[in-house]
């Protein structure tokens, strides 16, 4: 039997966070009431002409420059005519000749941990259409056109992905990227990035394209592995009975986990595209494109390693706290406050992001990094221990205060106070004559025991050091 | 040359098989007019907007616009805040 190689190229819809629209100053907001930010222009009545939005512009340019692009300074908008109820122009404003951004690349590791190049062919920017509701209406559709107009972009890889996990390392990547860069939020389940693969395969070996098959309706990062996935043994399994691939465009099933035809590409659409002439070219001067390149924040793998060096962390501990643009900042912010980034990392990584798991966003995480920040000053200072300032922090989960006023008014601080401590101590030997006399024949781990019962008598307060050397001076006097 | 059925298709248009040659006739005309100003040479001519020196750009400022309820009405038909239109099937898509 045949072996075949995978051969993907993927299209990626990714959503700009602008506060207006691309050619009007619509709100670019959603949850609103149907229709309630549109305009005479993204209406497409007559007469009115689109205005481009800079910072659709810039951050497209910005996206570009991550993605290792060249930027054209002159680019065109073109139009792609097609007749659908929720694009009211009848046509999409577009890019087609000359797109934005071109040759570009980002480097994806396999699960092999080989790196291989992804060239990216283009990137252009577009107009989103509006949506069309159909429930509850049975002779037509509904149109909302809130959407409609807001800014797209839309990036275009060469077919150079050779496996799944490749696939999946760019759109993790990339989705990081959009999202350090406030670009795109990246939410694929919500649709505010979209992606396309397409996908063919050929003997192992060759090196002509087979018969490729666009594959939509991918809505998770899970779905674009199990499409690509089943469309590899679908068209595997046509190839080996001597079936024919057909050139098409497919939709996957994430009920039932399968890929099923949407139409061949003989109905494939005839856009008609030309150059708009509501539109001058889009002229971007170098200065500019500097200017972006020079105030681009920080990308994730160079922020990773500057994490590593500067406060010491060890690769998987700057995996997790990378993970998210919202996590680093919000890490980077305590770390630098507390001067402790080891034990700030893994106060973080362990009861921060357990407590936002439990529900929430670390945005709106009512630890703010400046109190967690002191909550680990506290800790290094001596003034509490670490599983005292676990109280602490539940306690800063509903309250406002400040850990120091927390500890100040709960009487959490550490007790050094010799004489309590020798009280406890006093108490817990003549609770334990058993364990005593245990240790002092030899067993020296019972002496972890007595301190334990120590420590909890003072409700965890004692300062640990002085503890240790009172209880073992104690025990010692009591051979005698 | 062109397919007038298609273009027709494109345009959502039900052309009438009579008026077929007639507007065969009239689009090759107007292909004909484009054909000829194309013939003109204008390699010496800067492209069109490009000396064009500062680009267009507006701010990125939202205005709200208000209730809908204006815009929609001026609709054929309505639901609440939503245009209505008639059952499309099997188009569309970008
Ligand atoms: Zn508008």
């Amino acid at each position: 039997m045949t072996e075949y190689e995978l051969v993907v190229g993927i299209e990626i819809h990714a959503q700009l966070l602008t506060k207006s629209k691309l050619f009007c100053a619509c709100p670019n907001r959603f949850g609103d009431r149907p229709n309630a930010n549109t305009c005479p222009v993204c209406l497409a009545h007559p007469g009115v002409l689109p205005v481009v939005n800079r910072a659709a512009i810039e951050k497209l340019v910005k996206a570009g420059l991550a993605l290792n692009c060249k930027v054209n300074e002159i680019s065109r908008f073109a139009r792609k005519n097609y007749f659908y109820p929720d694009l009211p122009k009848g046509y999409q404003i577009s890019q087609y000749e000359m797109p934005v951004c071109t040759d570009g690349r980002l480097d994806v590791t396999d699960s092999d941990g080989k790196q291989r190049t992804i060239r990216i062919r283009r990137i252009h920017i577009e107009e989103d259409a509006g949506k069309l509701l159909h429930e509850g209406v049975r002779s037509g559709s509904l149109v909302d056109l809130n959407r409609a107009g807001t800014p797209l972009m839309e990036i275009v890889t060469e077919p150079d992905f050779r496996s799944v996990d490749e696939v999946y390392d760019f759109l993790t990547q990339l989705r990081r990227i959009l999202r350090y860069l406030k670009v795109c939020d990246g939410n694929m389940e919500e649709g505010s990035m979209r992606c396309e693969p397409n996908i063919s395969i050929r003997p192992r070996g060759t090196e002509a394209l087979g018969v490729k098959v666009e594959l939509k309706n991918i809505n998770s990062f899970k779905a674009a592995r199990r499409g690509i996935e089943y469309e590899v043994i679908r068209q595997t399994l046509m190839l080996d009975r001597g079936e024919k691939l057909r050139q098409e465009t497919r939709g996957w099933d994430e009920n039932k986990e399968e890929s099923f035809l949407m139409r061949v590409k003989e109905d494939a659409h005839d856009y008609r595209y030309f150059p708009d002439p509501d539109l001058p070219p889009l002229k971007l001067d170098s200065a500019w494109i500097e200017e972006i390149r020079k105030t681009t924040e920080e990308l994730p793998r160079p922020r990773k390693e500057r994490i590593i060096k500067e406060y010491g962390l060890n690769e998987a501990d700057a995996d997790v706290l990378c993970s998210e643009f919202a996590i680093i900042d919000y890490f980077e912010t305590a770390a630098r406050k507390a001067g402790d980034g080891k034990l700030t990392a893994n106060w973080v990584m362990g009861e921060v992001l357990r407590a936002v798991k439990a529900g929430g966003t670390i945005e709106s995480f009512p630890v703010r990094p400046d109190r967690l920040a002191e909550l680990v000053k506290l800790i290094r200072t001596g003034r509490i221990s670490s599983t005292i300032a676990k109280k602490v922090f539940e306690l800063m989960l509903t309250s406002p205060n400040s850990p120091e006023a927390i500890v100040e008014a709960e009487g959490l601080g550490i007790v050094s106070d010799e004489k309590a401590i020798a009280e406890a101590v006093a108490l817990i030997i003549s609770e334990n004559p058993e364990q005593v006399r245990q240790f002092l024949e030899g067993k020296d781990k019972v002496m972890g025991f007595l301190v334990g019962q120590g420590m909890k008598k003072m409700k965890g307060k004692a300062d640990p050091a002085i503890l240790n050397r009172l209880m073992k001076e104690a025990v010692e006097k009591s051979r005698a | 040359m062109f397919d007038i059925q298609k273009i027709a298709k494109l345009a959502r248009l039900n052309l009438k098989p009579e008026t077929e040659s007639e507007l065969s006739t009239q689009v090759k005309n107007i292909l004909g007019y484009v054909e000829a100003l194309q013939a003109v040479d204008t390699s010496t001519v800067e492209g069109y907007g490009l000396s064009d020196a500062s680009p267009h750009f507006r701010p990125d400022e939202p205005v709200e616009r208000g209730d809908p309820e204006l815009r929609v009405r001026i609709s054929a038909r309505t639901q609440g805040d939503l245009f209505f239109v008639p059952k499309v099937i099997g188009e569309g898509d970008a």
